[in-house]
């Protein structure tokens, strides 16, 4: 496969902005006081537009890279399995979502969210071993799927909003 | 290539795509179906009467939520607090303090958990007072 060089500038701006998008999202107060954990995964926003105007490969590179550098900057390594488990599976969804071009991309979004939550759920309890973690998926699923709605409804603006000619690459 | 094809067909087709479509509609309502659906199983007024610690997947301390009491939790720097009926870890040596922050939990039902050093708080209700039955 041929990768130009336009496409690997974009790969790595894309990049920088979803790593910098996670970090100044973990230096915000928590959005609900009670769960902490709780996060908008504004750099997931940046996946699904990676996978429109990249590729799948792109994104689900890009995911990679901001799964992991993102707890090294912040300085907790352990939140990288957490990341990389919820925002990997969750890039591939996007990706197969969008190709298949049924569904939009709020909808991805908000399924997108919750198999990222499912998977740091299951992450969870498996370093516990228990499988009572599970009693928070309602609140996480609920304030994900928001979150999800959200990121998809800036993903449909972006794609509506910015000319043609940027998006061909 | 393959992906190239694939990227110009999904910007030509988001470029033109509406809002909400059809099979949107159907799979948000399948959604709020499966909310609605598991919140129906979550809420649960019962208050707790005992409350379970698990460390790495074992019991280490079972209690009742009626005596106030201030304990360490073996195996770890946590220390488990339960003051009117609910419990709380109030000392612990965790990065994020996730467990710290949860606060009091009295629901049956309600955890706390501490994924880093693997302590999982567990409150559940009935038993103690089950009609007919003194224990």
């Amino acid at each position: 496969m041929k990768i130009s060089a336009k496409k690997i500038a974009v790969t790595a701006l894309l990049c920088a902005l979803s790593m910098m998008l996670g970090v100044v999202e973990s230096l915000l107060p928590p959005v609900i006081p009670a769960l902490p954990f709780v996060r908008i995964g504004l750099g997931n926003a940046v996946i699904g537009l990676a996978v429109i105007i990249l590729g799948a490969p792109y994104a689900i590179t890009i995911s990679v890279i901001k799964s992991v550098a993102v707890p090294l900057i912040v300085g907790n390594p352990i939140m990288a399995i957490y990341s990389l488990a919820g925002g990997v599976s969750s890039a591939v969804l996007t990706a197969i979502l969008i190709d298949i071009r049924k569904i939009s991309l709020p909808v991805t979004g908000i399924l997108s969210a919750t198999l990222h939550n499912l998977m740091q759920l299951t992450v969870a309890a498996l370093m516990t071993s228990t499988a009572e973690v599970f009693s928070l998926s309602v609140p996480l699923f609920l304030f994900g799927a928001i979150a999800g709605f959200g990121t998809g409804t800036v993903q449909y603006l972006l794609i509506k909003a910015l000319p043609e000619k940027a998006l061909r690459l | 290539m393959r992906f190239a094809s694939h990227t110009e067909k999904n910007i030509t087709h988001y470029k033109k795509a509406p809002f909400l479509g059809v099979w949107d509609f159907v799979l948000l309502l399948a959604l709020i179906f499966a909310a609605t659906v598991a919140l129906k199983y979550y809420i649960e007024p019962e208050t707790g009467s005992v409350c379970t610690v698990y460390v790495d997947g074992e019991k280490v301390i079972e209690t009742d939520l009626l005596t106030d009491s201030v304990t360490a939790i073996p195996g770890t720097h946590a220390v488990l607090t339960i003051k009117d009926g609910a419990a709380a870890i109030t000392e612990n040596d965790c990065p994020n303090k996730i467990c710290m922050k949860t606060g009091f939990v009295g629901r049956a039902g309600g955890t706390i958990v501490c994924a880093p050093n693997k302590i999982v708080v567990k409150i559940s209700g009935g038993g103690y007072f089950v009609t007919g039955v003194h224990k």
